[in-house]
């Protein structure tokens, strides 16, 4: 095989000396020759690659074996083994430790849900338009995962002395392919019926073992089983996508609310979830219900609002507000503002606007929107009621390790995604007062380093509340880091919405589409499916990032340390293998993100052919 | 037929129907509920401060810090503004040796992820998957301590000095190491020296010109220019020239041990805290242009290959006139901004205590100055920090990007 | 052709002046007067007079840059024009919001570019519209967009998504989604100009099939044996004006303006 290859199209590059080599886009293979031919191609192809080949050789051969001299023999892995819990949840209240066990049950089930539904959906829309289902190969997925399944074996084999946590690791293994098993198809031979019990038989026997754990109420701990094998048996036996993808987003929002509790917000997130099978359900239906209906559906939705803010929302505009988990963050500002508009007032506003456009839809002739505004309604309450039921407290969710990481980049993002999308949407604005401040913003926060917002976290971020709100200092740093994430956020979507061409806008006002309904259905979802590679790379930034909620003395997982070698038997003791063993955890998830995405996008352009 | 027309004058429609009517009002709207909200804000803040008895004006920046800045001959006497103004500088000594040799460390590991040398592709792939992918706080804080203070250097006191290493044969050291201090050579001043720098200048000028004079030559005869040969030399003859003529006016100074024992006289030293962050974060930002340097040299289209080869151009030729030029112009953008990454960055210096703008403020918040307007101050420094670099890309952007278009 | 064409030619032949009519009914759908459009300080279009009957179908030529398209994009509001006033079937275009979207309902658009959805499947693009503006049922819709893809020759295609489709299946699938709306004009903005040449004609054989079948149609195309076998009124314009209007036997054989046989030498 030529090195120069100048009869092909190929890629000039500047090899390692700054000289010009030309090479293919990918390296020459192994099975394309002989293992000598290889050799001569890649390492020896001209005398000077010799010379780099031997000296970088030699350097990465002493650095490969000091490398596994300090893992293997020299490194004291005490510190870390002896504080691994610590690493990973800090100081969890310890009578509370089963709802972290739920908490990575139902996560797990929601993954496997997630998946199996994607798949799903995936195979289901090749089918029709006739192109090749292309599976994804298990080596596609071992390049991706191995760095956090190394991460997880490496805890495991260093830190971990008792059987629980590989239970742990076993029934969350379970419940992801309980979670997936449940998206398969629902024909009846053995082999499907068979994983019908596969999804059940262990979720009762969880449901069974939670009821008699004692830290988490029997009542919370019931509720939750039984919804989680409701939700799964919904899926099996109501093959739709949104049915699979609303129950993987409540189980996710389970997860999260079995830390923050079951009171304030924690119906509302619920119901949201549940919002794409609720919309699909009604739009089967809607189209036959006479309109009579469909003006009872608008007094429902009415009543409802009216109902569920004087039951919860009446909490943040008369009392102190309760703040409690990860999406307490809404909570907050929402409370202020309730308060600053006269709460009674936002109450009217919110119900004049869902009845008004619940009426308006009718007056159409259109009952859908009406009947969608009542389902979420009645589904508010219900869920509210459950949550009420159920009564599980909140846990301020600071100082937990590593799960404080996950935890605030997750909702950082979550909370984040909205107000960029607004922020995108704004900066393309045509109206020049919307492009001018969703620009400032943009600009402004783009412009400082996230710890000076921190600081302001830290410092002063109650002040700008009425007084008697006091918001505890993680949910301000969520709230500085939601802010923060939202400014970068709306600059990738505004790449993404730049990518769409002005010919998609054009035809649908061709077609009589309103602005709202031409953003919603042809801009967003060609805008968004163009950037998820970006998104999750702003996921990755993020979650490093809350490495740096040490400066506001969080105890997250960079955080940890300082407390560990501030112990007597730690002190200067293991120092560069704690920090081996914090790099490591951050490296081992961000690098599988970025694979992921990675494969994401070559998914993406594979079906945009 | 044209009397069925009606006339060229449109007919207004009702206000609540009117696009321009509807257009004002979203936006007044938009404009008031975030005035309000603002205002509301700033009120509650400014009242609750009262309260609790912050001072909210900007008096205090007139009066002493009442602590001293590391390394440096700040005073605690000084005024809070100075302390402020010490802070920059150190963040722009950061910032400024960090790019430069996080743009070093880029475009070696982004070239030599396309090397066709096996090894050099799979350390490079190593180098940015690893870096990149670990949070820089991290990768501070690991030199600072894994390396530094805890690490394998030895302590700076009279006991044990600092290591050292010699230029080959002679006396004079080239780097003096240990785990608190570090020193390099510098060039000292003598005699002379203003005008030695002058003549320098001038000697640019001159090469500038004949720089000029080979570019007219290679154009008008199309002889081979060699500009780079005839300006380098010319350079170096003038300054060789004004060195001798001016009696050696500067000369090389040494980093040595104090009397004392515990400081570092000559030559240019620093504390381990700067050396910390600045490789830290070079390191960091290196991988991250190592990516855009790759991805830029890919993103150049397979077809200028193709057509550089129809054109017979040799392999060097279809680098340096075609690949490169293309690839930089992708490639200037996100680097730049990768810059103003490195310089936000800076801002975890803290960790190690480099009292870089942030550690200052930092600092000075916990010595009882108001938070609000020194956080206020903070966020206004690394904005316009931004809109410099903001300002060179644009400027950079104008002069690559339209030319090609 | 239409059955009217031969009464039409021998009518007065009128220069420079686009309102004269050639529809059977002798009802105006669309009507401009006085229209001026500017981007910025260039005027793309100046003084436009045009009226088109109902039923008719006017083919727009002319050099690029002429205004062509410019002209059918003001119809429905694409562009916004800065003078005049536009009537499409009786309903004025103008800052009235609610006239704008009626008036988008009712005029179908084709573009050169196809602008197809490219993440949705061919089915999904035509009833899109129907479903979200006109509020039919999802059944109805899809019996509506079945029955256009039958007519346009391509119902295997359903499911398909329009990445998939040749230049000429998407063009088509462009003119099934406008007629999903029902519209009363059909406005076609160079629609085989980015096709393949052996694409062309599917595209110009259904748009016949929609002259003969009564529609309303304004096409700017290159495209002159479609002019002269398929339109009533041809409207030559440049510089921003319509310089001359007359039946397409006249405008092609007895061309009267220097700009019109100018322009005719070089393409024909």
């Amino acid at each position: 095989m030529s090195t120069t290859g100048e009869s092909e199209p190929r890629i000039a590059t500047v090899g390692g000396d700054g000289s010009v080599v030309v090479l293919g886009e990918d390296a020459p293979r192994h099975g394309e020759q002989s293992p000598r031919e290889w050799v001569k191609t890649n390492l020896f192809n001209r005398w000077y690659n010799g010379v780099i080949t031997i000296v970088l050789g030699t350097i990465a051969l002493i650095l490969l074996a000091l490398t596994v001299r300090f893992v293997f023999v020299t490194a004291q892995w005490i510190p870390v083994r002896a504080n691994l819990e610590l690493f990973m949840i800090g100081q969890f209240a310890r009578g509370e430790r089963t709802r972290i066990v739920v908490q990575l049950l139902l996560l797990s089930g929601a993954v496997g849900l997630v998946v199996g539904g994607l798949r799903q959906r995936s195979r289901e829309t090749s089918r029709l338009a006739g192109l090749d289902h292309v599976p994804t190969r298990p080596r596609e997925l071992v390049g991706s995962y191995w760095a956090v399944v190394a991460f997880i074996t490496f805890c495991m084999v260093v830190g971990v002395r008792t059987a629980g946590p590989w239970l742990l690791l076993l029934a969350c293994i379970v419940a992801a392919v309980a979670g997936y098993a449940a998206t398969l198809s629902t024909t009846r031979t053995p082999i499907s019926i068979a994983s019908w019990l596969v999804v059940l038989v262990p979720l009762a026997i969880a449901g069974g073992v939670l009821s008699q754990v004692q830290d988490l109420n029997n009542q919370g701990a019931y509720t939750i089983a039984i919804a989680a094998v409701v939700l799964l048996a919904a899926v099996r036996l109501v093959p739709r996508p949104s049915f699979t993808l609303s129950a993987g987003l409540v189980l996710g929002a389970a997860s999260f609310q079995v830390l923050s509790g079951t009171h304030g917000l924690a119906w509302f997130y619920i119901t949201v979830a549940a919002m794409p099978a609720v919309a699909d359900v009604v739009g089967l239906v809607a189209e036959r219900l006479p309109v009579v209906a469909g003006w009872v559906a608008a007094a429902m939705a009415g009543a409802g609002v009216v109902v569920l803010f004087v039951l919860t929302g009446g909490e943040f505009v008369f009392q102190a507000p309760e703040i409690e988990g990860p999406l307490g963050v809404v909570t907050g500002p929402i409370g202020s503002i309730t308060a600053f508009l006269g709460g009674i007032g936002l109450v009217v506003l919110a119900a004049a606007a869902l009845v008004g456009s619940s009426v308006a839809g009718v007056a159409r002739g259109d009952v859908a929107p009406a009947v969608r505004f009542a389902a979420f309604a009645v589904l508010g309450v219900a869920f509210w009621a459950i949550g009420r039921v159920v009564g599980l407290d909140g846990l301020i969710w600071d100082s937990w390790g590593l799960h404080t990481n996950l935890v605030v980049a997750a909702a950082s993002i979550i909370l984040a995604f909205p107000i960029g999308l607004l922020l995108a949407l704004g900066r393309r604005s045509s109206l020049p007062v919307l492009r001018v401040l969703s620009t400032a913003y943009i600009e402004l926060i783009r412009g400082v380093p996230l710890i000076s917002l921190l600081f302001i976290a830290a410092l002063f971020l109650n002040f700008f509340f009425a007084t008697r709100t006091n918001l505890p200092l993680v949910t301000r740093a969520t709230i500085v880091i939601t802010m923060f994430s939202a400014a970068y956020i709306a600059e990738i979507v505004r790449g993404g919405l730049q990518s769409v061409e002005k010919g998609q806008t054009e035809a649908g006002q061709a077609m009589g589409m309103s602005p709202a309904a031409i953003t919603r259905l042809l801009v967003l979802p060609q805008a968004l499916k163009n950037v998820i590679p970006a998104l999750v790379g702003q996921f990755i930034s993020l979650f490093k990032d809350t490495s740096l909620l040490f400066f506001i003395t969080i105890l997250e997982f960079l955080g940890v340390r300082d407390i560990i070698h501030a112990q007597s038997e730690f002190q200067g003791l293991g120092i560069a293998e704690t920090l081996v063993f914090v790099a490591f955890g951050f490296w081992a998830f961000s690098f599988t993100m970025s694979r992921e995405s990675q494969r994401l996008e070559r998914r993406l352009d594979v079906s945009n052919r | 037929m044209t009397d069925t027309l009606s006339g060229t004058k449109p007919s207004r429609p009702p206000f609540w129907r009117d696009v321009r009517v509807l257009r004002v009002v979203a936006q007044v709207v938009a404009a008031v509920t975030v005035v309000l909200t603002v205002r509301y804000l700033l009120n509650n803040l400014v009242g609750n401060l009262n309260a609790v008895g912050i001072s909210t004006k900007f008096d205090f920046l007139g009066s002493p810090a009442r602590f001293p800045v590391k390394d440096s001959n700040f005073s605690p006497d000084s005024t809070i503004s100075a302390l402020i103004w010490k802070g920059v500088q150190n963040t722009a000594a950061s910032a400024f040796v960090g790019i430069a040799l996080a743009l070093v460390i880029g475009v070696v590991v982004g070239v030599g992820r396309l090397s066709t040398n096996w090894v050099v592709r799979k350390l490079s792939t190593l180098y940015v998957e690893t870096l990149r992918n670990i949070p820089p706080l991290v990768i501070i804080i690991f030199f600072g301590f894994a390396i530094f203070t805890f690490g394998p250097f030895s302590p700076f006191t009279p006991a044990s000095p600092p290591g050292e290493i010699k230029f080959p044969g002679t006396d004079a050291t080239l780097l003096m190491y240990s785990n608190q201090r570090l020193g390099i050579p510098s060039i000292a001043t003598g005699q002379n020296s203003g005008i030695f720098w002058i003549l320098l200048l001038v000697a640019l000028v001159v090469a500038g010109v004949v720089w000029r004079w080979r570019t007219r030559v290679n154009i008008d005869t199309g002889e081979p220019h060699r500009r780079v040969r005839y300006s380098l030399a010319t350079f170096l003859g003038l300054g060789v020239v004004a060195f001798v003529a001016l009696g050696a006016p500067i000369s090389g100074s040494f980093p040595e041990v104090s009397e004392s024992g515990r400081l570092i006289v000559g030559g240019l030293d620093t504390n381990n805290s700067y050396v910390s962050v600045t490789i830290a974060l070079a390191l960091y930002t290196g991988s991250h242009i190592a990516e855009i340097v790759r991805g830029s040299i890919l993103a150049v289209p397979k077809g200028q290959n193709e057509a550089s080869n129809a054109l017979a151009l040799s392999g060097f030729q279809r680098y340096r006139f075609v690949v490169l030029p293309q690839a930089a112009r992708i490639a200037m953008p996100p680097t730049i901004n990768q810059f103003l990454n490195l310089t936000k960055n800076t801002s975890l210096a803290a960790a190690v205590a480099y009292p870089d703008l942030t550690q200052v403020v930092r600092t000075a918040i916990g010595n009882d100055q108001p938070s609000p307007q020194m956080v206020l101050i903070l966020m206004g420094c690394y904005l316009s920090f931004s809109l410099f670099i903001s300002v060179i890309l644009n400027v950079v952007n104008r002069r690559f990007q339209l030319a090609g278009r | 052709m239409t059955d009217t064409s031969g009464t039409r030619n021998t009518g007065e032949r009128v220069f420079a002046d686009a309102t004269q009519m050639m529809g059977s009914s002798g009802e105006a759908m669309i009507e401009v007067a006085g229209m001026d459009k500017f981007f910025g300080s260039f005027q793309a279009l100046r003084d436009i007079n045009m009226k088109v009957g109902k039923q008719e179908v006017v083919v727009v030529i002319g050099p690029s840059g002429s205004g062509k398209s410019t002209l059918i994009r003001c119809i429905n509001r694409l562009e916004k024009h800065d003078r005049g006033t536009i009537v499409v079937d009786g309903v004025e275009l103008g800052d009235d919001i609610r006239n704008i979207q009626a008036i988008r309902r009712e005029t179908g658009m084709v573009f050169q570019s196809f602008n197809l959805f490219p993440h949705l499947t061919v089915l999904d693009n035509i009833t899109l519209a129907p479903r979200q503006v006109r509020k039919v049922s999802k059944k109805e819709a899809e019996t509506t967009a079945m029955e256009l893809l039958e007519r346009v020759k391509i119902p295997d295609q359903a499911r398909k998504y329009p990445g998939q489709l040749s230049g000429g299946q998407q063009q088509r699938v462009a003119i099934a989604r406008s007629l999903a709306m029902k519209p009363k004009v059909m406005l076609f903005d160079e629609p085989t100009s980015a096709l393949d040449p052996e694409m062309i004609k599917e595209v110009l054989d259904t748009m016949k099939d929609l002259a003969t079948d009564g529609m309303t149609m304004i096409c700017v195309t290159h495209e002159m044996g479609f002019a002269r076998e398929v339109a009533d009124r041809v409207v030559f314009m440049a510089d921003g004006q319509v310089v001359e209007v007359g039946t397409p036997e006249h405008f092609f054989d007895d061309p009267q303006e220097d700009r019109t046989k100018l322009f005719l030498s070089q393409i024909l």
